[in-house]
């Protein structure tokens, strides 16, 4: 029975790792380790960034495997030390299977953050990167102001499980949105640094950097996956505020007055 | 100056939470982004339209920091090296791009945007150099990180 449950922590352990945000090579490293130290021959692991995969032959010589499927998508890197730090444990024999699959279970259902320290959190950074990328202090305010204001609209999506891509361009739309008004009636006087800092917190910057590391690591399969996703993100953000300044500009003639 | 490396970490510290980095490693994560700023300015402020270059070392310093950071705190090198990066993106040229390309002026926004991607595309190779590097180079204490 022990050995039924090994492959059962080692997917546990990945799926958490993976909807966290670790990449691919640290995910089916950490599933290997794991699956080894309970006494798997020829265990092996696989994973993309929506799925896992994993097999071995159990100490009895029984073949087993298993497959999950990864939907959740969040980056919380608490989760992955945790579980970082889990596996190094069971790899050195200070925690059994049993007791580490309740630990996994723990770390799974780990909060982020309370909401209003996030929201905090991603407007004070708006409002330094609109004043170190050189806009005024001014600017600076209504950065913060409009990354605060365009966040509602996508939580309200993203909590109706709205596809990501329109999440994003709505965060987009409604960025450009509220920086043009707040710089057209005097809070602010360049948009160009409003918007840029109120666009920030939507950046792909997980995606872009995991898709580097998994390119780099040969993965080929996850590292074009999230080069796409992070492509299709800029993008995503690209249009939201252009659509918005076009349509900005053929009805008042311009940006700002 | 002082202002905007204080302002770096802050921003890098915000983008921490979104990322729900632990709390005790925040100010880790601050450092690294003052890190990679201070040398972006740095540079760009010596170098006339050096800022191509200036990204590429700031990315190589802002990996190579995560790397360190990672073995000295035995945490995932990720917690440090995403929220680190993020100062060195090219918004401006990016936004500037987008505003041509809205506004019909296809030569500007062709001419900022390659300039945007080489930066990057420089991003990309400066933390592929580090992460390519063998790990014990960076290992000052015990364990796999």
């Amino acid at each position: 029975m022990q050995e039924d449950n090994a492959i059962k922590m080692a997917v546990l352990a990945g799926e958490i790792m993976l909807a966290s945000g670790a990449e691919t090579a640290r995910v089916e490293d950490t599933m290997t380790r794991l699956m080894e130290s309970s006494g798997y021959k020829d265990a092996e692991s696989f994973c993309t960034t929506t799925g896992i995969f994993a097999s071995g032959f159990t100490p009895d010589g029984e073949q087993v495997s298993m497959i999950r499927r990864v939907k959740a998508r969040e980056g919380n890197f608490e989760k992955i030390a945790r579980v970082n730090d889990l596996s190094r444990c069971i790899v050195e024999g200070k925690k059994d299977v049993v007791a580490a699959i309740k630990e996994l279970e723990e770390i799974r259902s780990i909060l982020p953050y309370p909401f209003i320290v996030r929201l905090l959190g991603s407007c004070i950074a708006s409002l330094c990167f609109a004043y170190m990328f050189g806009g005024t202090l001014i600017d600076a305010f209504a950065s913060f102001a409009a990354a605060m204001l365009m966040q509602f609209p996508v939580i309200f999506l993203e909590r109706r499980k709205v596809v990501a891509v329109l999440c994003t361009i709505t965060g987009g739309v409604f960025a450009a949105l509220f920086s043009l008004v707040f710089v057209n009636f005097g809070f602010g006087h360049n948009v160009e640094y409003v918007v840029i800092g109120a666009i920030m917190p939507l950046l792909p910057g997980v995606a872009l950097t995991n898709a580097i590391r998994d390119v780099l690591d040969g993965n080929m399969l996850a590292g074009s996956a999230r080069t796409l996703e992070a492509l299709l993100t800029a993008v995503a953000i690209a249009a939201g505020v252009g659509t918005v300044f076009g349509l900005w500009m053929s009805v008042f003639g311009g940006l700002s007055q | 100056m002082i202002l905007s490396m204080f302002l770096s970490a802050i921003a890098v510290m915000g983008f921490s939470i979104i990322f729900n980095v632990p709390r005790k490693e925040l100010i880790f994560c601050g450092l690294t982004g003052i890190a990679g700023w201070i040398v972006l300015t740095l540079i760009t402020s010596v170098m006339y339209d050096g800022i191509v270059a200036a990204t590429f070392l700031a990315s190589i310093t802002v990996t190579t920091f995560s790397r360190i950071l990672s073995s000295v705190r035995k945490m995932p090198s990720t917690i440090y090296m995403i929220p680190g990066i993020i100062p060195l993106v090219p918004g401006l040229r990016i936004y500037f791009t987008m505003f041509y390309a809205v506004s019909g002026e296809l030569n500007e926004a062709v001419q900022t945007g390659i300039t945007a991607i080489t930066i990057a595309g420089v991003i990309a190779v400066g933390l592929l150099i580090v992460l390519s590097l063998p790990r014990k180079w960076f290992s000052f204490g015990k364990g796999r990180v």
